[in-house]
């Protein structure tokens, strides 16, 4: 009985903890020297190309309806060029870079990938997609309609390593009804933070004629951009701009703004002007279509991506009006990032197809109809103007496309790719937030406990 | 004569030895072993060389692309001086073993001992009894607690509807309640306990109630004085495969609360699964295995050597 039950306890134990050991995969290679290669197979794009048979692959992270766009998208092309044939392959977010680790452990990477401003520098360290420059100076890749500031964000070390597929901007969604209803007009887009404060306080002074628990609903985005604007105002970046695993600023400046940027958030909170953390973080793990200000229950959402709007527009089966983020002057520091990026890898067979693949789906107008302005505003200026005029009066993509075309010219500009701590950096500002709002922390003492952890996490990512 | 003894002499060796080399072949083991060869070689590869290359991982610094970069102890320094979100879910994983294990088999016995006597319907209510454990483990399941006790859950209107409570309240996003919802989900699922404690209970020989009750022993002391001293073998079976269940967790907090808020769920494996898959740093997520493998060891180690103390055998 007794050796009996130590076996199975002994058996258990091992298989149960086997299944802890995280099975990274140890393959370890040089990736080829992608430059030399590039420059050899450029060839000029003389409109009626590829009389080869290739074979690609790509690959991209979404919901379903960006899939069935996408393969729309890719029939469109392939009935076009029917030497170029694209496999498709797509996953959630979160299996898709454990997947791409593997594949590029394995140097299997597809031919073209969607990238984001998150790794994109990462896997150019590695060497793992490459400089699409050269491919834009022979005119494969065509980017004559394109203004400058849409694909720059594309640029890491002077290497142009992935095409922006849309420009998306941070927006506070408002309910319009709920607005008029209690006699407030809708901000401009130079609205002050001084101003918002006071709108938060008129809604909530109505708080229960309206039925809503908080002005704002304040979403977990929130934060980071007001952590990002609150350098900016004062002439900072918050990583710094030489690719360094560093901040752009030094601790007693830092501290200054973020101790403030803290005070001001646990005011508001404790105004009701924003939902309690507890709330939002809900909110972020049930999905944003199960928001309170799709359930009527605030006024406000502030700090949405401009892409969410037509997710939460249907969710609630009524069009919100989309406004700039306040900032604490009338100049704002509202950005336009690049939704994702179409990259080429190191290991592909067919660079230059690849590459003409995305000059396509950057200007070919058929293949936008079909992806329908789903990853983004399109880059390019005749593509943006042939989808705006399809569009519907009164939808939500039209609303969309003119709040972007709105902040492209008064927008600041975006910051370099972010550190490879960024991941870990953003769970311990929220961390400390939580612990000045919930746990009764001193600002001061929260940011020092942030920013040692942080220096800890520069180290270990560098 | 002697020439032809010798030649036969040689072949019968010769025989003697194919037929040797043919029993070898043939020999038990050797079957034996080409028979469980499939599962040998899929150990070695899909067991044995990732646990060995975790080893090797946990002492580099690695992003999961590139080569990884040896950092020796650097991972092994850093969660005990340098991390206080590693050691904030040590604290966290230890505080939900120690409620949770002991509730849950706490509760598998109390069922159990109801469910002790056989019979038809017993046996259907046995059935729906174990039916959390099966779906319980499952990521459906959990996004209905998430639901269940969300800031505009069913727990929540319930409560303000009978008047114990006055405002909406967030139960996973509060630090104070939001580890207890896990646990209470986690303690729901005691059937697999339950089911091994019902076997274990069939088990005690009636002549030892008989014999009490002609004794004049009440329930009670039937319970403490039979039961409880002859279940103990099952009770530490059950309890060192809890525990270690236990420091594994991962579902239902990465689902419900994804370790938050500010980390009052950051479970071991869940924190583990952070820092390897959303931040890439796998060579400290495997350092963080390590220790784990390790933790739970000792505390086996630790349970086992008690087990003279308070397990009885029957056969001792």
């Amino acid at each position: 009985m007794k050796k009996w039950i130590s076996l199975v306890i002994v058996a258990v134990m091992v298989l149960s903890l086997a299944a802890c050991g995280t099975s990274g995969s140890s393959n370890q290679q040089t990736p080829k020297d992608v430059d030399g290669e590039t420059s050899a197979t450029v060839g000029s794009n003389d409109g009626a190309p590829y009389d080869t048979k290739a074979e690609l692959r790509m690959i991209w992270w979404g919901s379903q309806t960006r899939h069935d766009y996408t393969q729309a998208a890719i029939n469109v092309f392939q009935d076009a060029y029917p030497n170029i044939t694209i496999t498709p392959e797509f996953t959630a977010w979160d299996a898709y870079w454990e997947k791409l680790a593997a594949m590029s452990a394995s140097k299997n990477l597809p031919d073209i990938l969607q990238h984001d401003y998150k790794y994109i520098t990462q896997y150019t360290n590695n060497n793992l997609i490459i400089d699409l420059f050269p491919y834009v100076e022979s005119g494969v890749i065509d980017l004559s309609d394109c203004p400058e500031s849409t694909w720059a964000g594309g640029i890491v070390k002077d290497k142009l390593v992935g095409i922006n597929l849309g420009m998306n901007t941070a927006s506070v969604m408002i309910d319009a009804e709920m607005f008029e209803k209690a006699g407030i007009p809708i901000p401009e887009d130079t609205w002050t933070i001084a101003e918002y404060n006071e709108i938060c306080d008129k809604l909530l002074a109505k708080k229960d004629e309206l039925g809503i628990d908080f002005a704002d609903q304040s979403g977990k985005n929130a934060f980071n951009e007001q952590m990002q604007f609150a350098f900016r105002e004062k002439g900072m970046w918050f990583y710094n701009q030489d690719g360094s695993e560093s901040f752009g600023w030094d601790k007693e400046t830092g501290k200054q703004i973020i101790v403030e940027l803290l005070k001001r958030e646990k005011e508001n909170i404790e105004k009701k002007r924003t939902a309690p953390l507890a709330v939002r973080d809900e909110n972020d793990v049930n999905g944003p279509e199960s928001g309170l200000i799709v359930k009527g229950k605030t006024a406000i959402n502030t700090a949405n991506w401009s892409n969410q709007a037509k997710a939460l527009t249907n969710a609630a089966g009524k069009n919100f009006v989309l406004v700039a983020l306040p900032s604490e002057t009338t100049t704002k520091m509202q950005y336009i990032k690049p939704s994702q990026f179409l990259s080429v890898s190191s290991n592909s067979q067919y660079p230059e197809q690849a590459a003409f693949f995305i000059s396509e789906f950057t200007n070919n107008i058929d293949m936008n109809k079909e992806l329908k302005g789903e990853r983004g505003v399109p880059i390019s200026d005749v593509v943006r103007e042939a989808l705006a005029s399809s569009f519907e009066e009164d939808s939500i993509d039209k609303a969309v496309f003119e709040f972007v075309g709105r902040m492209a010219p008064i927008a600041n500009q975006i910051w370099r790719p972010e550190p490879n701590a960024n991941g870990a950096i953003i769970v311990l500002y929220h961390n400390m937030l939580k612990s000045v709002v919930d746990d009764g922390m001193s600002p001061e003492e929260a940011f020092e406990n942030f920013y040692a952890q942080a220096m800890v996490e520069f180290e270990m990512a560098k | 004569m002697r020439y032809k003894r010798s030649e036969s002499s040689v072949l019968k060796n010769k025989k003697q030895c194919s037929s040797s080399l043919r029993r070898r072949i043939y020999n038990e083991n050797i079957v034996g072993y080409v028979f469980i060869a499939p599962f040998i070689i899929g150990f070695l590869v899909f067991t044995v060389y990732p646990l060995l290359s975790s080893l090797y991982l946990s002492f580099t610094k690695f992003s999961g692309l590139g080569t990884p970069e040896w950092i020796g102890l650097l991972n092994y320094k850093r969660m005990f001086f340098l991390d206080p979100r590693y050691i904030k879910s040590l604290k966290v994983t230890f505080v939900y073993v120690f409620i949770y294990v002991p509730l849950r088999l706490t509760f598998a016995l109390i069922v159990a001992m109801l469910f002790k006597a056989g019979g038809r319907i017993i046996a259907a209510y046995r059935t729906m009894f174990y039916l959390p454990s099966v779906i319980g483990g499952s990521v459906a399941v959990a996004v209905v607690w998430r639901q269940l006790w969300g800031y505009d859950g069913v727990i929540n209107r319930f409560l303000i509807s009978i008047g114990l409570m006055e405002e909406q309240f967030s139960f996973i996003g509060s630090k104070e309640t939001a580890l207890m919802t896990i646990i209470i989900l986690a303690i729901w699922q005691f059937g697999s306990p339950m089911l091994v404690f019902i076997a274990g209970l069939k088990d005690i020989p009636m002549s030892l109630y008989e014999a009490a009750t002609v004794d004049g022993a009440n329930g009670w002391k039937k319970f403490w004085k039979i039961t409880m001293p002859c279940l103990t073998p099952i009770i530490f079976f059950n309890l060192v495969n809890q525990l270690i269940s236990g420091f594994m967790a991962f579902t239902q907090a990465f689902i419900i609360t994804r370790g938050g808020p500010n980390d009052a769920t950051m479970l071991y494996v869940v924190y583990l699964y952070e820092k390897s898959f959303t931040t890439f740093q796998m060579g400290y997520g495997s350092a963080m295995a390590w220790v784990l493998i390790v933790i739970v060891s000792i505390l086996t180690a630790i349970l086992f050597s008690t087990q003279n103390k308070w397990v009885y055998y029957g056969n001792e």
